[in-house]
């Protein structure tokens, strides 16, 4: 696409969103009389606008030919015929406006998103090992919990900041994975159940009990990121600068959250990217056919024993990613956020957003957050309400909300 | 070439046991290169176990396997898959919920990972299959679980034929078509021979199999009781009477 085209496209979306966003956002009932305020929905539409481009170029840059050979090769010369679920300028629309909303969010929503994408994110993870390796495992909580007391653990002992922390504990929570995969190797269905459930108390109990170390029931405080070395708290640390004292702006307790969004959504933009790719690549289809029929897997010479291993590591290095964004958000971890019910709801969310679905999963993972939000008042009922919610959808949608759809391949002239 | 390089897989003395229950007893054959083998005998004889601890399931508890004079007996069962062994698994065992291309593309995975990325290689496989299996291809797209018995039948050879393999082993693959089919399915296993490719044979439908074959076992009770030339089994009163509904 030409500049001058692109900047039309843009254009249009920004139009757009500036027509929407003007009534939404910018007429004011004012006593008896409407005013008119211009700069927020020129905020957003300039927001889309220039989400929009970047979005364009960003896929233009794709096209280079460095980057080209990069994407090749994670396309395994396998042309794909079928048009994807959504082409890639809608998947650009639909960050921007995700980008955009911190802007019109209050700080309590603004959590619950975070907290939906937390739920995504981990719900993406579970989903490699339940949906698409068919291991199902009851105790995910368990890389969770790793994932956000290797960060406030990390961070009180060893000085960890947020940004090394993301690394260290997806590597430390693949460790936990491979460990507890080494000896559930051999089992299938139910008992690999009972076992994973089992692990994920295990490590809720080791954390609710070494008082010493983990602080026991009363928890430990986690840092806030910092954004390029600043710190985002309202006094800073030994020898660290706030944010608004380098900028010299006044202080805003939401930028803690803004940036724990931001940088969340990037994280699960990319997960969702590459578990897309991760099923079309000999090793997403080894994990698949292990769920179908694992002595044919056999027979075909795929080593059961890696391709399980490297689901159950993949799947807990998600979660503990997950974890450390949970970690951030909260300022504080504690057991109790890491109970059993955790782990079937992270499960519902893969169950409802279709098995295998990554698409799925992430709606799923905002429905069932928001809902749970907006039915705080029957909380004494959520969770009846949630169990009918299942009821319901087994029935009419068994493969849940969006069933993962295959992918075609046609013998084209790069296969 | 002397008859020790045309041995691509021999059995000596192979025993092998479920648990506390032995199989099979003492089991000597030999495969050579470019033959159809054909491995018959009753219900429970042991074939089907034969061709599992040719794959390390279950492991053999006593004797040798090598494969073009290289020992395999203890290896594990996905470096055996690797070392050019392609098993078409009795009840096919297909992966339903894929389609029939990626079901052939899983195919790949004994090879090197050099070979896998190769597009022409994989190009060329592809085709193969497409001239053995026209009535497969057409439905390339389709979810395996979709298939007919004998689509899908063509599936799990076509899958194993993905890998190159010097030695093809087959259980059972005339299980539970028709007749028509059969004979389809066997004129293809001549065809996949003459392009090269050994074939092990194990059926319970003897009188075709030794029809395509040149030469034959008869397992029974675990034991091979005996063996020939494929004519020669077919003409035989024992084999006639005990396993060709013979008259």
């Amino acid at each position: 696409m030409s500049i001058a085209a692109s900047l039309k496209h843009a254009a249009r979306w920004g139009g757009l969103t500036l027509l929407l966003s003007l009534p939404l956002s910018g007429w004011m009932l004012n006593g008896y009389q409407v005013t008119t305020t211009w700069h927020r929905p020129l905020w957003l539409a300039g927001g889309v606008f220039v989400g929009t481009l970047l979005a364009m170029a960003l896929a233009r840059l794709l096209e280079m030919p460095p980057l080209r050979k990069l994407r090749w090769r994670m396309q395994t010369k396998i042309t794909v015929t079928r048009r994807p679920a959504l082409p890639a300028w809608e998947w650009g629309v639909l960050l921007t406006i995700a980008a955009t909303l911190p802007l019109w969010l209050s700080t309590y929503w603004l959590n619950v998103m975070i907290l939906a994408l937390i739920y995504a994110v981990l719900g993406l993870g579970l989903n490699i090992v339940v949906g698409l390796a068919g291991l199902l495992d009851l105790g995910y909580v368990a890389f969770y919990a790793v994932g956000a007391y290797g960060y406030a653990l990390g961070s009180q002992y060893l000085g960890l900041g947020f940004w090394t922390a993301l690394p260290f504990c997806a590597l430390l929570a693949a460790t936990f994975g491979t460990v507890l995969g080494f000896p559930v190797l051999r089992m299938r269905g139910d008992y690999l159940a009972i076992v994973t459930l089992g692990f994920g108390e295990i490590i809720r109990l080791l954390l609710n009990n070494g008082t010493e170390i983990t602080g026991g029931p009363n928890g430990l405080p986690a840092p806030a990121p910092t954004l390029f070395g600043l710190e985002l708290t309202r006094v800073a640390g030994q020898g660290g600068t706030p944010w608004h004292t380098f900028f010299n702006v006044t202080y805003n307790p939401n930028l803690r959250a803004v940036v724990i969004y931001m940088v969340l959504l990037a994280f699960l933009a990319l997960l969702f990217f590459c578990v897309g790719r991760l099923q079309r690549m000999p090793i997403g289809r080894a994990w698949e056919a292990l769920r179908e029929d694992e002595i044919a897997c056999r027979s075909l010479g795929i080593n059961h024993v890696t391709v399980k291993l490297s689901a159950f590591a993949m799947g807990a290095a998600i979660g503990g990613i997950g974890g450390v964004f949970f970690a951030a958000a909260q300022g504080f971890v504690n057991p109790t956020s890491f109970t059993f019910f955790e782990s079937a709801l992270i499960l519902a969310v893969v169950v409802l957003g279709g098995l295998g679905s990554s698409g799925g999963v992430v709606v799923a993972a905002l429905v069932i957050n928001i809902l749970h939000e907006l039915l705080r008042e029957f909380s004494d009922y959520r969770v009846l309400v949630f169990g009918m919610a299942m009821v319901v959808m087994m029935i009419w949608r068994p493969r849940g909300l969006l069933s993962m759809r295959r992918q075609f391949f046609a013998v084209g002239k790069n296969l | 070439m002397n008859a020790e390089e045309r041995r691509l897989l021999v059995l000596e003395g192979v025993r092998a046991a479920y648990g506390a229950v032995p199989v099979l007893h003492d089991v000597t054959l030999h495969v050579d290169r470019g033959e159809i083998v054909t491995l018959i005998g009753a219900n429970g004889a042991g074939k089907s176990t034969l061709l599992m601890t040719l794959f390390g399931q279950p492991r053999a508890t006593a004797g040798r396997i090598l494969f073009s004079g290289q020992e395999m007996t203890a290896l594990p069962t996905h470096r055996i898959a690797r070392l050019g062994i392609a098993q078409v698994p009795e009840g096919r065992r297909i992966f339903p919920a894929m389609t029939v291309e990626e079901n052939l593309i899983l195919g790949i995975t004994p090879l090197t990972a050099r070979e896998q990325e190769d597009p022409g290689l994989r190009a060329a496989l592809l085709e193969h299959v497409r001239s053995l299996f026209p009535r497969l291809w057409e439905r390339h797209r389709q979810r395996a679980g979709t298939l007919s018995g004998g689509e899908q039948q063509m599936l799990a050879i076509g899958r194993a034929l993905m890998s190159r393999p010097r030695l093809l082993l087959l259980d059972e693959p005339s299980l539970g078509l028709a007749p028509l089919l059969i004979r389809q399915l066997f004129a293809v296993l001549r065809r996949i021979a003459a392009e090269g490719t050994t074939i092990f044979l194990v059926e319970q439908n003897a009188n075709q199999a030794l029809r395509i074959a040149d030469r034959g076992y008869v397992l029974v009770n675990g034991r091979i009781q005996m063996e020939g030339v494929a004519a020669d089994l077919l003409a035989d009163g024992h084999v006639r009477q005990a396993y060709l509904g013979g008259h």
